[in-house]
């Protein structure tokens, strides 16, 4: 069971891990991401990012896609982590009944699209982004924006709302 | 009760450290800084330092972290504390790691807790690996 999916552009970072895992009460991070699973690297940063105790997987979202559907996952609570709305809608999408909730946390802000539509400090989306972001938003599963446990959770819908789009 | 961090460094690496905090958690509330020798923390700030002490009630937990055990801003501190109190402790060769974690600690602070903080928040070479193994992250490690 996915407790929830966090989109940040940093991946695992700081204290995400350390204080996300807490909060969720979760001791499996799964990283959704085509480039940190080819790349050596990258998996070997985010696997130092962890706190002990804390098992990773890092995947190709395909991949990731099968470890969620794998019957093993279903009891086991996961906190998985994509760089971008359109894979965490990918994953809410082939793995219906698995995702609990979707967090739009740090989106976009590496992205140098020209034009795009900022919903708040942290979250600035293309149009395909946008686009991901409302049908999340219209999906039956919770998606809202809090970057650290201590902020309230702002429901997408109300932003999307806010921003005029 | 309440939890409050005193960082007193020399210059600004006292505000450094809290605006490091407020970005990794959002906050930095219950965060006092001293920044010695600079424009803004001054040459005696002996007088911050006691009104640091001062606000720390008895049923609150107050935590004093500096930069150099031997530095003349931990000596001040020393010479401002005199003894030992059960509820105010002193951590020096401060780094983030230490004052992220005694900020967001749950547990009541005690000096077997910040014993064991200090001891996870060492210092390291980082060496990067020569080659990589190939093998990828598995499932059957996973769960």
């Amino acid at each position: 069971m996915i407790s929830q999916i966090r989109v940040d552009d940093r991946l695992i970072h700081g204290q995400v891990a350390l204080v996300w895992s807490k909060e969720l009460g979760v001791r499996h991070i799964v990283v959704a991401n085509d480039h940190a699973a080819t790349d050596d690297v990258t998996r070997m940063t985010l696997q130092m990012a962890l706190p002990s105790g804390i098992k990773l997987l890092v995947k190709t979202v395909d991949d990731a896609v099968k470890v969620f559907n794998d019957p093993r996952a279903k009891d086991v609570p996961m906190f998985v982590l994509t760089n971008c709305v359109h894979d965490a809608l990918k994953i809410v999408k082939e793995c219906p009944g698995r995702v609990e909730a979707v967090n739009a946390a740090n989106v976009g802000r590496f992205d140098s699209t020209p034009n795009k539509t900022q919903l708040n400090a942290c979250i600035t989306l293309n149009d395909q982004e946008l686009a991901d972001l409302k049908e999340l938003a219209a999906s039956e599963v919770p998606t809202y924006a809090q970057v650290v446990p201590i902020d309230p959770k702002t429901p997408v819908a109300k932003l999307i709302k806010d921003a005029g789009k | 009760m309440s939890r409050k961090l005193l960082i007193a460094t020399h210059g600004y690496l006292a505000n450094g450290f809290r605006s490091s905090i407020e970005i990794l958690t959002g906050t930095s509330a219950g965060i006092d800084t001293i920044n010695a020798y600079t424009e803004e923390g001054g040459e005696d700030y002996t007088k911050s330092i006691a009104e640091f002490l001062e606000s720390v009630g008895p049923e609150d937990e107050g935590v004093i972290l500096t930069d150099i055990v031997g530095g003349s801003v931990n000596q001040k501190v020393m010479q401002t504390l005199r003894t030992s109190r059960p509820n105010i402790f002193l951590i020096s060769g401060t780094n983030l790691i230490t004052a992220l974690a005694v900020f967001l600690e749950d547990r009541p602070l005690t000096k077997e807790v910040l014993n064991e903080i200090v001891d996870q928040a060492k210092v390291q070479l980082i060496e990067m690996p020569t080659s990589f193994d190939s093998s990828s992250s598995r499932e059957d490690d996973f769960f």
